[in-house]
């Protein structure tokens, strides 16, 4: 009698058991299928630092090149360079004023500005303070260049500084 | 007791039981294998993807940052056309110029890949042109300016590329990336060393 009863309960038990087991082995194939799509996300993530990168190096670069087109001209080092934030383009020859424009990017010239082309997620603010070491005047600019951008997981952002001196 | 269950057992409904369990436990065996094998290929397919655009990633910093230490530390800048043109009106597809050994060296994006060559001094008999980057990213675009250097020779030279790489696997689904840095070359024209 009680052993006919334990047959039978042992059955349901079996189903149940392969239920579990399944939903188990389900839920762990899941997790790690998820694990690989948010590692290409990640990898996303990493391209974009990467551009970014970039072009935050590249806003330093052009106030050294009008630093050094000072120099070349004979003119003070640091003649239309003041102090504050501004945004930079490749070939800009002066300092525009930050407005919070994004960088542009145009798909035909592969050119990153503020020209032409559709608006990327990056900000490129250049921010230079001038410092006055022995009260002579300005002998050291010191140059931060941030690119800013919304990634997946909220602000993202680059900032490379630099300090120029009126050295050659 | 223990006569008494196998005779039931037997005696009742063992053949057709056992068909149908076989079954049943097929089909849930190949659904899950299904499911599983399904699974298993999808993650390769995504983990060899992950896998390329790390490649393209550090193939072209490795690629930007030799360019740009070269650029930074080299004179004399010179940019060519080199046929078909593939770069847009006003970007050249060769940068030319002396690095820091006194020796000329070309950079250009040519057959998927960024090359390079270094000549001995201006004589570049010996030198061939060798890729920067791997043979499984494909480098799409790689040009030129120069938005520096414009007023009579005497400005310094800033040297801007633009980079569009991708991966070489037709079958991995991934956008190329559009990289773009300016340089600006640290001698000045009016500091030139002078030629040996």
């Amino acid at each position: 009698m009680s052993h006919e009863r334990g047959i039978k309960n042992r059955k349901g038990n079996l189903l149940i058991e392969s239920i579990v087991a399944l939903s188990i082995a389900t839920i762990g194939i899941v997790g790690i299928l998820g694990l690989l799509s948010q590692s290409v996300g990640l990898n996303k993530e990493v391209s974009q630092k990467f551009v970014a990168t970039y072009l935050a190096a590249e806003g330093i670069e052009v106030v050294k090149s009008l630093i050094d087109k000072n120099v070349a001209d004979a003119n003070p080092w640091n003649e239309g360079i003041a102090g504050g934030d501004y945004e930079l383009s490749f070939d800009g020859t002066a300092l525009v004023p930050f407005s919070g424009t994004p960088l542009k990017f145009d798909s035909d010239t592969g050119v990153y500005g503020y020209g032409d082309g559709v608006a990327t997620p990056f900000k490129r603010k250049v921010s230079i303070t001038e410092i006055d070491l022995d009260e002579g005047g300005t002998d050291e600019l010191k140059v931060v260049s941030s690119v800013t951008w919304t990634g997946r997981s909220g602000e993202e952002s680059v900032v490379l500084e630099d300090h120029f001196f009126d050295w050659r | 007791m223990f006569n008494s269950k196998f005779k039931i057992q037997n005696s009742k409904l063992q053949a057709g039981f056992t068909l149908i369990e076989l079954i049943v436990a097929m089909s849930v065996f190949i659904i899950a294998i299904t499911i599983a094998v399904g699974g298993f290929v999808r993650a390769l397919r995504t983990q060899r993807m992950a896998n390329q655009m790390l490649s393209v990633n550090s193939n072209a910093s490795l690629a930007i940052e030799q360019m740009a230490r070269e650029i930074r530390t080299g004179y004399n800048f010179g940019l060519n056309n080199i046929a078909p043109g593939n770069c847009p009106a006003g970007q050249k597809e060769e940068l030319a110029f002396t690095n820091s050994r006194a020796n000329s060296v070309f950079y250009r994006g040519e057959n998927g890949a960024v090359l390079r060559k270094e000549c001995s001094g201006t004589d570049c008999s010996a030198s061939s042109f060798e890729p920067l980057t791997a043979s499984n990213v494909k480098l799409e675009k790689l040009c030129f300016v120069n938005t520096g250097n414009l007023d009579s020779g005497k400005d310094p030279w800033r040297i801007t590329f633009f980079m569009k790489i991708g991966s070489a696997n037709p079958g991995i689904v991934g956008e190329s990336l559009d990289f773009q840095t300016t340089v600006a070359a640290r001698i000045l024209p009016q500091e030139l060393p002078p030629t040996p």
